[in-house]
């Protein structure tokens, strides 16, 4: 017997759905409820892939078909934790959500500010994907299922944001395993300009299953710098799904971070709907024990002259393991696209795991389009040429293997969050120098 | 050596580009085109050349092949080539996975076997190159290289020029060869052009911005407009283009 | 047959040569297993190999994961033995031989007469699905050398086809391997004791000529401690409406040391330019370097086949051994292929190298698919892959497929893709210098298949080159 696609999910599944429509207790418009009934169903009918799936190939995550992960409400943060949020910094438009919920007294929004936040349950259109290509990942159904406090942020045309905007979806710290699902519409209009962080991080040890659920979208012109780092604590589950539109001469620039969760598994999509955009998607995984990464990234190339840029790298320690699985796709009136692609493993221990598919689609014969991928450990010559300078040979790896991450990091022009992730990377190499 | 007469092209199905070129190129003689954007310069120059996105409309194109004249538009690309026309591109078109070294060999004796003449061994050919490479200054890395891959604009001309003093044409079309380039450069490619330039051959220089006419001095210069040539003269008219723009020509004519 | 004279931009080998053909009906079941077995006069221990592979197989269904469109196949209308029948009291020599089969092969221009043999090549002609003639087989015997077809080699050397079949491609491996060892019909067999370096190139021509009939040829090649072989396959068919299925299989097997090279000039028929007819070429190959320091090379010019899947792959369990694939495939009309390798490093300090070139034209679709993977114990393995593909005209897909499974921090593996064209505006500048657009289109494919087309033997290649000129031609022309 063959072992199936799909796996159907458990029962608590529909408890958590049922519990989250009696909490809301018909206060939602009826369309809306309706949207939430139509994923819940989809979600249902999908199943949880097992690694028959070609997406799922190199990620086993048929345990979330029976692991029981429940809402629970946010308790007990006090507004002086401010202090310790991560990544946070003076100046940032902050919008925090604990265990899913917006917070106003972490939130801190400057006067004045161009941003507009609603709720999406305001929203007058339906959820985006509804309304788009439905994904064939039963979690992104899950999310729009079962997300509470969903918010759209919205920066007008030819506004340009003179300070960063800050999301963070914060764990709380309990010990019993939770679930959210945070959601977010994040639209910059004509010409407007803005750097978005979204963080995802844990306030404690207790696991967590993060079910994100990110749609972007940019008009005309517009240019948004996106971060998302993702620092959830090693108990914790990390499913993430942005989808990104751009319409004509829009830029779109993202950071992919990812240094905590036992499993992550992001993927990113950008569709480049009009003429002259351009995406630059950078990412880099820093994992190590038995810590899983899969990202999943894929750029449409739909309109002519579009360029886009991938840079993906990954650190691996102990047993950890990486998937990267990039596609480019050039659809057939897609002229002069430029598509690069490039991702690099640096493994650092004999028993990790690295998996690449970095994929072209090419339909249209009028375009540039590279890729690569490389997989290896830090080089013999480089080492010894460091040791050469009177460097020892644990600084030398240490410099190389900083050297290798900063690669993708120096490309931030967020500084303040350049020096934050080389501070999650200091971590992730002090301990593995304690481990010898 | 050439004679055009009231020739008209247009892009194919497109809207007429020359309405009506008449010119006479004899041997030793430098002639330079100018124009403004638009006048129809560079299709005059691809049409020539038998580019297959233009159509003739009407007129006659007469090359001297062994002191007979030769319907030129009757011919294919690689026969013009092959009869002593050479065209240097405006934009150098890249051509991967072939070396300088192969492609220009390859082009060599396709013309020796059209004209009769042995094919050349590779150290011969070798010898010549080193020769030709020395008259524009560029060194022997070059000829590894893919075809114009990653050249800088600069190169890319300069690799045209080679090409022509390897192919030694007795028409050599010079589109735009000096747009697009640094000082240096530019110095470089027209001495090569100067020093390519004997009784026995002839040199069309189409040009928008008449840098080139510092470093050589056209025996003939037309100006051409709206498809049309609107004034022949000696190198004086360049300079006077020069000066009082194109909108003078207009008037002048 | 002149008819195609007057086409000579089609495909040149589309004729149906006219013999007496013995076919079994349409259909498989267990008694066509058996019958093919009893025709072929084989020992007991191969019908028992092929029962089983049927049995496995009933159970299967067709795999649909290639980047490829096809109606589904109906298994029970094809003929699974198709047979000249001047051939049923074989021949003892080729002097035997039917002269209307030899005179197929000669203007396929593969001459297995004595006095007109290929200098320095020993051939191995198979027809539908019987073997015709080998070529040389008296030098080769002075040297140990065995190459014969198939089906002689279960007669006369059983204890080899027992010791080596289906340990390379076992006959549960896949659907399309499982068919094949069910009913596979004839092939050839080298084998190569130790220390001989085979001292001419063995080569196998394959033709399918019957219609509705599938080809399931089946090639074993063993190498010992030492030995070295070249190895060349070509292929054709005749023009058809009908799609036919050619699903065969070729193990590799190398011993310490040992050195095998196959290479592969396919031009099966691939369908006229609407994408009707062709051959369905689903094919298992795949080497097996057991020994320390065997080298396993492959060399595929894939020029024809209305459908190519393929993925000829190496397993480099010996120490030090030593991959390697080099294809160029090209696709018109409406052909799909989705081919590529397989690297499967197992020893220590083991090496491959993949070089594919993909050349899509018309309306056709090109995929290279392929795998490195680095097992936890194969430390200080090594891959260098490049894929480059190459687009003429805008209707056509190239599709890149890369899998990188890396299970060991030593090895050292690098994936770099490319894709370029060849534009209206490339050939006018070639054109513009000299050369006509049939150089230009040469100088062209040469230029972006050279690291392919130098490791093929040399008179392969320049067919393989004229090929692919032909091809493109029509194409760009």
């Amino acid at each position: 017997m063959k072992r199936p696609r799909a796996i159907t999910p458990a029962a608590h599944y529909g408890e958590q759905f049922h519990a989250l429509l009696a909490r809301n207790n018909g206060g939602e418009p009826p369309a809306l409820q309706a949207q939430r009934q139509a994923a819940y169903d989809r979600f249902m009918a999908q199943g949880i892939p097992t690694r028959r799936v070609e997406a799922w190939k190199y990620t086993d995550i048929t345990r979330l078909a029976e692991e029981v992960f429940l809402p629970i409400d946010p308790t007990g943060v006090a507004p002086q934790a401010t202090a310790h949020l991560p990544l946070c910094h003076e100046g940032d438009e902050r919008l925090v959500f604990v265990e899913g919920i917006l917070q106003p007294g972490l939130t801190h929004r400057p006067d004045g500010s161009a941003l507009q936040v609603s709720p999406l349950s305001s929203a007058s259109e339906s959820i985006a994907e509804d309304s788009g290509e439905p994904s064939d990942n039963p979690f992104v159904a899950l999310n729009s299922a079962c997300w509470r406090d969903g918010s759209i942020l919205e920066v007008p045309p030819d506004q340009k944001l003179g300070h960063r905007v800050h999301v963070l979806f914060l764990h709380a710290a309990h010990s019993e395993p939770s679930v959210i699902h945070p959601r977010l519409r994040l639209r910059l209009g004509r010409h407007a300009e803005t750097q978005v962080v979204v963080t995802y991080a844990s306030l404690g040890d207790g696991p967590c299953l993060n079910n994100v659920c990110l749609e972007v979208e940019l008009d005309e012109g517009a240019q948004l710098a996106l971060a998302q780092a993702q620092i959830l604590n090693v108990a914790s589950t990390h499913l993430g799904f942005t989808r990104v539109s751009q319409r004509r001469d829009s830029s779109l620039s993202s950071m992919d971070f990812h240094a905590g969760s036992a499993l992550a598994r992001h993927e990113l999509t950008v569709a480049l709907n009009g003429e002259g955009a351009t995406a630059t998607l950078n990412g880099l995984y820093a994992v190590k024990h038995r810590q899983h990464v899969d990202c999943h990234t894929c750029i449409e190339h739909q309109q002519p002259n579009c360029s886009s840029r991938q840079l993906y790298k990954g650190i691996l320690g102990d047993r950890a393991s990486a998937v990267f699985d990039g596609l480019v796709r050039v659809h057939p009136g897609a002229s002069g696209t430029d598509g690069e692609q490039m991702n690099r493993n640096l493994l650092l221990s004999g028993d990790c795991q690295a998996n690449a598919k970095p994929r072209l689609e090419i339909a249209n014969d009028d375009v540039r389009c590279t890729h690569g991928a490389t997989v290896g450990q830090l080089a013999d010559q480089e080492l010894f040429y460091l040791e050469s300078r009177g460097i020892d040979p644990a600084a030398a790896r240490d410099m190389l293997s900083r050297g290798f991450a900063e690669e993708v990091l120096y490309r931030l022009k967020d500084r303040a969050l350049h020096g934050d992730l080389h501070a999650v990377l200091d971590r992730f190499f002090e301990e593995d120098d304690e481990q010898g | 050596m050439l004679k055009i007469r009231d020739l008209k092209a247009r892009v194919v199905d497109g809207p007429e580009i020359l309405k009506g070129i008449d010119l006479d190129v004899n041997a030793g003689e430098i002639h330079a085109v100018m124009g403004p954007n638009g006048s129809g310069k560079s299709t005059l120059s691809r049409v020539l050349a038998g580019h297959p996105d233009y159509e003739v409309t009407g007129g006659t194109v007469a090359f001297d092949v062994n002191r007979e004249p030769q319907d030129l538009l009757a011919m294919e690309p690689h026969e013009r080539a092959c009869a002593g026309v050479f065209l240097a591109f405006q934009y150098p078109v890249e051509v991967a996975g072939v070396s300088n070294t192969v492609f220009l060999r390859s082009a060599f004796n396709a013309i020796c076997k059209a004209q009769g003449v042995p094919p050349i061994d590779a150290f011969d050919f070798r010898d010549l190159l080193a020769e030709k490479l020395e008259l524009i200054g560029m060194d022997e890395s070059y000829l590894e290289r893919p075809v114009n891959l990653d050249f800088s604009g600069g190169e890319k001309k300069r690799n045209e020029i080679l090409q022509m003093a390897v192919l030694a044409p007795r028409l050599a079309i010079l589109d735009e060869t000096d747009s697009g380039l640094d000082v240096d450069s530019l110095r470089i490619v027209s001495e090569g052009v100067k020093r390519l330039s004997t009784p026995h051959n002839a040199t069309l220089m189409i040009t928008h911005y008449q840098r080139m006419l510092q470093y050589i001095t056209p025996d003939i210069v037309h100006v051409l407009m709206d498809g049309r040539i609107v004034k022949t003269g000696d190198h004086t008219l360049a300079e006077a283009v020069e000066t009082r723009g194109y909108d003078w020509v207009k008037e002048a004519a | 047959m002149d008819a195609i004279a007057d086409r000579p931009k089609e495909y040149k080998y589309g004729f149906v040569t006219d013999v007496e053909t013995e076919k079994f009906p349409k259909g498989l079941n267990e008694e066509t297993v058996r019958a093919i077995s009893a025709r072929k006069n084989e020992p007991d221990f191969l019908l028992e190999f092929r029962l089983n592979a049927f049995r496995w197989w009933q159970e299967q269904e067709p795999p649909r994961w290639a980047h490829v469109e096809f109606p589904p196949i109906d298994f029970q209308d094809i003929h699974y033995y198709a047979a000249p029948k001047s051939m049923e009291d074989a021949p003892q020599s080729l002097d035997d031989v039917d002269p209307e089969l030899l005179r197929t092969f000669d203007r396929l221009g593969v001459p297995l007469h004595e006095r007109e043999r290929l200098a320095g090549v020993a051939v191995d002609a198979v027809f539908d699905s019987v073997s015709v003639g080998t070529t040389h087989q008296d030098i080769l015997a002075e040297m140990g050398v065995i190459f014969c077809s198939f089906s002689e080699a279960a007669q006369k050397h059983p204890e080899l086809v027992k010791k080596y079949l289906g340990t390379v491609v076992p006959p549960r491996d896949n659907f399309y391997a499982a068919l094949n060892s069910a009913v596979f019909s004839d092939g050839s067999f080298v084998f190569v004791p130790k220390g001989v370096q085979c001292p001419i190139d063995l080569s196998t021509y394959f033709r399918i000529n019957a219609s509705n009939t599938g080809q399931f040829e089946r090639t074993l090649i063993v190498a010992e401690e030492g030995a070295s072989v070249s190895y060349v396959e070509g292929c054709t068919a005749p023009m058809r409406d009908e799609n036919q299925l050619h699903a065969a299989i070729v193990e590799l097997v190398a011993l310490d040391d040992a050195s095998i090279k196959y290479s592969t000039v396919q031009n099966w028929y691939g369908g006229d330019e609407e994408g009707r007819g062709g051959i369905y070429n689903f094919v298992v190959k795949r080497g097996r370097c057991e020994g320390a320091r065997s080298k396993i090379s492959w060399t595929q010019v894939e020029a024809g086949s209305a459908i190519t899947w393929k993925y000829p792959s190496v397993i480099l369990k010996g120490d030090d051994s030593v991959g390697e694939f080099y294809s160029v495939a090209l696709t018109n009309n409406k052909m799909q292929a989705d081919t590529g390798t397989k690297m499967i490093h197992i020893g220590k300090n083991t090496s491959s190298t993949i070089i594919s070139k993909g050349i899509s034209c018309d309306q056709s679709k090109n995929s290279y698919r392929g795998l490195v993977k680095v097992t936890p114990g194969a430390s200080g393995a090594r891959n260098y892959s490049q894929c480059d593909s190459m687009l003429v005209g805008d209707g056509c897909e190239a599709n890149t497929f890369p899998y990188l499974e890396i299970h060991n921090k030593d090895a050292v593996i690098e994936h770099e893709a490319t894709t370029s064209r060849i534009s209206d505006e490339q050939l006018f500048y070639l054109q513009s210098r000299g050369l006509d657009s049939e150089a230009a289109i040469s100088l062209l494919v040469n230029g972006f298949c050279k690291e392919v087309f130098k490791t093929l033997p040399l008179e392969f290649s320049v067919e393989a080159v004229k090929l692919l000129e032909m091809k493109l031609e029509d194409s760009v022309g």
